[in-house]
């Protein structure tokens, strides 16, 4: 078991290797690589999906200098929310109140659904690289709608330069969560040391499995990571090794700390590392996101 | 510290690791319709596909087990990776559908062609053509990516955990003539011998081909067990024809085909020299001691020192093939001429090792060859050398008999 102080520390360091790779990834800009898709996906809910997908934008767009595109499938519509905050308050700002309903439904292109992510950071409002679709209330269960339409969402993104698109999904099997599953490459599995977290992800598993079959072969689990646990609390560390060993080398190394700051900058609307950019917690957050990246491209390595 | 692994949903836990571990990345096949599947076009390039029909039998027989791997290409149909040979099986066996594990299309040409190379050479019977071909490709593909740290080769060789000199002998093969490509083919030649051929030119490897197969029907005739050459025979007729012959073809370019009977005629008879020579020496060997294969030879052209017993072969080796010169008459004294010169190489090494017994059999047995040869085959011109050479012959078999 480390002593508290390791946190501290340790991080910190980290964080200034990180830094450096804000140069690397904007240099890796130009020669822009493939869109990489990916579905932040958990049937529990309470697990962090929404804060995951918010933080992992602002951080891919911050620290590796990504162009990111959030598309919220949720009828909360909690990501879309927290990330036009401020898009929404200020005079000036390109926004639309179309979102994924309307997207799924119609012919409108991409263009039009796109939100520009403001953000406060010191003291400062400044465009950011972070593009979002809204979510909306009525678009859970839509009747007839093309299994494809996110496929085509994809490829739009492609064309105007993005380098990842985020799909915020909520809790269930609904008409979004279906079609998102259908057109992106990897899942990615926010858990807790809670056990019914798990179980949300053995329910994926089934599900994974059938769009598999039917209408994306591509499709494929990239990862497990641990959010909101603490390993010098004994549950949390149980949960956090016995997962790390037996899980067939899916789980992240890294995991995400507990802190209250996380919901506050979610009140404040800011991404966490804008918000508190010296935190242990954004480092966390940082390392797992670089911890995600190199997995990706490890995952698309082994496919050739 | 509770311990957590006793408590009753723990098992549970367990569970769905364990279904992660299994199904969470797990491949899934599929049966797809064998008209949406389209071949790789660079595979019937590279291996053989043949025995398919024992194939299609044998899924006949015991059903169709696993299955093949397949691509989606972007336009909905699919590419094989894996399992070509399966495929035209089923395709055989009239089959609508066929298992299929389907992996993403990837995205550049390379990539493919590198898939279809490492999905191949592991699971398939390859042949020495085989390797070369699929060690070309996969050379020329990381050519054409340009990724490659050091020499080409050496990767190669990493690649296909071979060695590097391996990978050139393959390699080298595919500058050979079709008939020779079929020889190294042939389980029964050892291929890297032909390797070497590949520096000669067109004709040269015509000529080597020819003698080849000349001297294999001789092989056949003499012992029945020995069928083929050797590989240490035919990487010497390959240095015969790289260091010694290139006058020989440089005059025949230049006779433009009408050779020149003069300096054959001539030939021939330093040839009949030379092994009326060497029959003596066997003789004077055979009487006083092993030294047989101290044979000199008088032939100006010899300019680098090889081993002497073989290069009485190199002689018979100046006579060009019988296709260049047909059934003519000179043609066929050279063939008898030959004949006995080789016969009485063979022995000269072996005598030299294991003694006078054997030699003198060999002798007597082609001595019968020679005798048959003149009796029956060929209608002889000039025929007073042969007999010449008969005669002493036969004199040196009575004298060995006599001695022992």
């Amino acid at each position: 078991m480390c002593p508290r102080w390791t946190h501290l520390t340790f991080p910190i360091f980290k964080f200034k290797i990180c830094s450096k790779l804000d140069i690397t990834g904007l240099l890796a800009e130009r020669r822009r690589s493939v869109l990489d898709t990916i579905a932040i996906f958990n049937q529990k809910g309470g697990v962090g999906k929404t804060t995951s997908v918010v933080n992992f934008a602002a951080c891919l767009e911050k620290e590796f200098g990504k162009k990111v595109l959030v598309v919220d499938c949720d009828s909360q519509c909690n990501a879309s929310s927290y990330l036009t905050t401020f898009t929404d308050t200020e005079e000036g700002a390109v926004r639309t109140d179309l979102g994924v309903e309307e997207y799924l439904k119609g012919n409108i292109p991409l263009s039009d659904v796109l939100n520009r992510v403001l953000i406060q950071f010191r003291r400062k409002i400044v465009e950011s690289n972070i593009y979002v679709v809204r979510g909306t209330k009525k678009m859970d269960f839509i009747d007839d709608f093309d299994t494809d339409i996110f496929k085509r969402l994809v490829s739009e993104a492609e064309e105007l330069g993005f380098d990842y698109v985020l799909f915020d999904c909520p809790a269930n099997l609904t008409t979004p969560t279906l079609a998102t599953l259908s057109a992106v490459r990897f899942v990615l599995i926010p858990v807790s040391y809670d056990i019914y977290s798990l179980s949300g992800y053995d329910m994926l598993i089934d599900n994974v499995q059938a769009i598999r079959r039917t209408t994306n072969i591509n499709l494929q689990v990239l990862g497990i990571f641990f959010n909101n646990i603490r390993t010098d609390w004994n549950l949390d560390k149980y949960m956090y090794e016995s997962n790390r060993d037996n899980l067939n080398g899916l789980a992240f190394k890294t995991y995400i700390r507990p802190s209250r700051t996380v919901p506050t900058a979610a009140l404040f609307g800011i991404p966490y590392p804008y918000y508190r950019p010296r935190n242990p917690v954004a480092n966390d957050y940082i390392e797992l996101v670089n911890e995600i990246i190199k997995r990706i491209k490890k995952v698309k390595k082994g496919a050739k | 510290m509770t311990d957590f692994s006793k408590a009753r949903n723990a098992g549970k836990l367990k569970e769905i690791q364990e279904k992660s571990a299994e199904q969470a990345n797990g491949l899934v096949a599929i049966n797809i319709p064998l008209d949406q599947i389209d071949e790789n076009p660079d595979n019937a390039n590279i291996f053989n596909m043949e025995g398919i029909d024992i194939l299609a039998e044998g899924i006949k027989e015991d059903g169709f087990n696993g299955a093949i791997s397949v691509f989606k290409k972007p336009d909905g149909r699919y590419e094989i990776s894996s399992g070509h040979r399966r495929y035209r099986a089923m395709l055989l066996n009239g089959e609508d559908t066929i298992p299929c594990i389907v992996s993403p299309y990837p995205e550049d040409e390379t990539e493919r062609g590198l898939k279809l190379v490492s999905s191949n050479i592991r699971n398939r019977n390859m042949l020495p053509m085989d390797w070369a071909r699929v060690i070309n490709y996969y050379m020329e593909i990381m050519k054409k990516k340009g990724e490659y740290e050091g020499r080409l080769r050496d990767r190669a060789a990493e690649y296909f955990q071979m060695a590097q000199t391996n990978i050139h002998r393959y390699t080298s093969l595919l500058k050979l003539i079709p008939e020779l490509q079929e020889l190294a083919n042939d389980p029964e030649y050892a291929f890297s011998a032909f390797t070497s051929a590949a520096t000669l030119s067109e004709v040269e490897q015509k000529e080597l081909y020819n003698r080849i197969i000349r001297e294999n029907n001789m092989l056949d005739n003499k012992n029945g067990n020995a069928k083929v050459l050797s590989r240490a025979r035919i990487e010497q007729l390959i240095n015969d024809l790289k260091h010694k012959d290139d006058v020989f073809l440089g005059q025949q370019n230049k006779a433009d085909g009408n050779y020149n009977v003069a300096s054959l005629s001539s030939g021939s008879e330093s040839s009949v020299a030379n092994t009326v020579n060497h029959m003596e020496q066997i003789e004077e060997g055979s009487s006083g001691s092993e030294k047989v294969s101290g044979v000199v030879d008088f032939d100006g052209s010899m300019n680098t020192p090889v081993d002497t017993s073989d290069d009485t072969i190199d002689e018979s080796e100046y006579e060009p093939s019988d296709e260049e010169y047909g059934e003519t008459e000179s043609g066929a004294v050279e063939h008898e001429v030959k004949e006995p010169v080789k016969a009485s190489s063979s022995p000269s090494p072996s005598s030299s090792t294991s003694g006078a017994p054997i030699l003198d059999n060999r002798l007597t047995k082609f001595a019968n060859d020679i005798e048959s040869l003149s009796r029956s085959d060929f209608e002889v011109a000039d025929s007073a050398q042969v007999k010449i050479l008969l005669e002493r012959i036969t004199a040196a078999v009575k004298n060995i008999e006599l001695s022992i």
